[in-house]
């Protein structure tokens, strides 16, 4: 009789402890989940995965081992660390991180800081040349690396991402880079222990952000900044569209790009029926970005390429007209 | 909680490891260095009946449903569905889940009353049943020994564990994120040890003790295997 009592006191107390610490906050939780890696996303969510390797999402930071190419080679690498003079090392281009949207060969280097983009990748008609990004002094054996701690935060998060678990994540784009640790939300399977909002895309796509010059009253904009201006776009600020309105994070059109219709026109006539757009004018690119650096500006129509006052002598945009400072700096993530 | 719960996302792999292949290697430890206990038991023919009908199914539908929740457990708490659509293998998970809990409530109430423990069960855990020596050792035992009910008991409330949290981690809708991860995280370790002591469980109901492995398929056993190894049987 004792041994029946004590047996179902035990599982009342067990049972009762899980009621009553149910009561906790379940926010820290979710914030402080363990990364379990894109694998694990992908066992349950594999119609996500049949796509999503063709799109940018996927090719911003590649494994070696997805190019037909000898990483063996012994290169000669002159890099420093900022505001330093260059100096060189020896390093073995098969101990590279990755590959940058299917261009830049990312590295470590022993005694500088931070990553570096020792080497190009160009794409032939038998398959990728492997060279250097600049030459010293004229020399071709004698490569010069450029920084990529800039680019790394989104373009290769899996390197800086800190957390636990965070091993298991890709150099790359995981899955839990944008929706967060995942570890709560595979064993709750509850859809709100997941971020899958817009508040995944602007964590990366709204990093250029225009900062105020130090010798001026102007804003300069960063790499990638024509995203930010989202918010200030009346798509935004009416409150009913966000980034998932028109694109697609897993899955891209005909011509590659991660929009919901196959085109241009087609993805505003979604809502905007027959009338048409001028993307050239409403979604401009930087002009005097030679590098392509500059994304699509996405205030559609609010602020025009004219309004800001550019310098064109400058790589990146110079804003300098007052109104579109004030405007920019008025939006609810704008401004510095 | 969430720091526990970490750990246990951290460490889910490593005690599957531990709990089958360190049972199994201190299983063929065992039996290399100690070797199967009254090894003459297993040529006897089986002439008494040990295991009623409903003792051989229910135990046969609890094995299999363990088996089978086993490998489907361990592909969940590593994120492999074994080539397997994810719903596909949950579906199976919960199919044999409900065998499960069915066959563990029926083995529990058939065998409760002879798992209770008796005065000479003393002498059995003294002497670790004698599988720790070689000499041939025979120490009072009833329908079950001292190991047996001891085995029973902890399978008794991992069994009770793993049903009532895989039903919370079944409808994780209805409970909050906290209760849910507090099932798995009971689930999931509930579920470790059991694969533990069940590994353990087989090693010594077939190779550490020859004869004994009819019990379980047509339910006889020999009468010199009863007099050895349970003579307080019947009592």
């Amino acid at each position: 009789m004792k041994q029946k009592g004590a047996f179902f006191l035990t599982v009342i107390i067990v049972f009762g402890l899980l009621i009553v610490s149910g009561c906790a906050a379940d926010k820290e939780i979710i914030e402080n989940a363990s990364y379990i890696g894109s694998d694990a996303c992908i066992s349950c969510h594999q119609n996500i995965a049949n796509h999503y390797d063709m799109t940018t999402h996927a090719k911003i930071f590649t494994s070696l081992d997805k190019y037909p190419v000898n990483w063996d080679q012994n290169v000669t690498i002159w890099a420093s660390a900022e505001g330093e003079d260059l100096q060189s090392t020896k390093l073995n281009l098969k101990n590279s991180l990755g590959v940058m949207l299917d261009h830049y060969v990312v590295s470590k280097i022993e005694g500088i800081p931070g990553f570096h983009r020792v080497a190009a990748l160009e794409k032939t008609d038998t398959g990728y040349e492997l060279h250097s990004i600049d030459i010293k002094d004229g020399n071709e054996k004698e490569w010069v690396a450029k920084s990529y701690s800039n680019c790394a935060d989104c373009h290769s998060p899996g390197l800086s991402t800190k957390g636990v678990g965070a091993k298991r994540l890709k150099a790359g784009l995981s899955c839990e880079t944008c929706h967060g640790p995942g570890s709560v939300h595979a064993q709750t399977k509850k859809p709100e222990t997941i971020i899958a909002n817009q508040n995944a895309c602007i964590t990366c796509h709204t990093l250029g952000k225009p900062e105020q010059a130090k010798d001026g009253n102007f804003l300069i904009a960063d790499t990638h900044y024509g995203v930010r201006n989202w918010f200030v776009s009346d798509h935004y600020t009416s409150g009913y569209l966000n980034c998932l309105s028109c694109h697609t994070p897993h899955s891209a059109n005909k011509q590659g790009n991660m929009l919901k219709q196959d085109s241009f026109k087609e993805n505003c006539a979604t809502c905007h029926g027959r009338k048409e757009f001028n993307q050239d004018e409403i979604m401009w690119k930087n002009p005097t970005d030679l590098r392509g650096h500059f994304t699509r500006d996405h205030s559609f129509g609010k602020l025009l390429y004219e309004d800001l006052g550019d310098n064109p002598e400058t790589k990146e945009i110079e804003i300098t007209n007052p109104e579109a400072i004030k405007t920019i700096k008025n939006s609810s993530k704008g401004g510095e | 909680m969430i720091s526990l719960n970490n750990l246990y996302i951290q460490y889910i792999g490593l005690l599957i490891v531990i709990a089958t292949v360190g049972t199994l290697i201190i299983a063929v430890a065992h039996y290399i260095a100690v070797g199967p206990n009254a090894k003459s038991l297993g040529k006897l023919k089986p002439e008494i009946q040990r295991f009623n009908f409903l003792e051989i199914s229910s135990h046969f539908l609890r094995m299999a449903s363990t088996i089978i929740l086993a490998i489907t457990g361990i592909a969940f708490a590593v994120y492999n569905t074994l080539g397997l659509s994810y719903q596909f293998l949950l579906h199976i998970h919960l199919f044999f889940a409900a065998l499960f809990a069915l066959s563990s409530v029926v083995s529990i109430l058939i065998w409760m009353k002879d798992n209770t423990f008796k005065k000479y069960d003393w002498e059995w855990l003294k002497v670790m049943g004698g599988y720790l020596t070689k000499k041939e050792i025979h120490v009072p035992a009833g329908k079950f020994n001292a190991g047996q009910k001891l085995f029973f008991w902890l399978t008794t409330f991992l069994s009770i564990f793993l049903i009532f949290s895989g039903y919370l981690l079944t409808y994780p809708a209805q409970f909050s994120v906290h209760i849910v991860l507090w099932a798995s995280i009971i689930h999931g370790v509930s579920a470790v040890t059991l694969i533990a002591v069940v590994i353990g469980h087989a090693y010594l109901g077939s190779f550490a003790n020859p004869g004994t492995i009819g019990t379980i398929t047509h339910g006889m056993v020999a009468k010199e295997w009863i007099k050895l190894h349970h003579p307080k049987c019947g009592d």
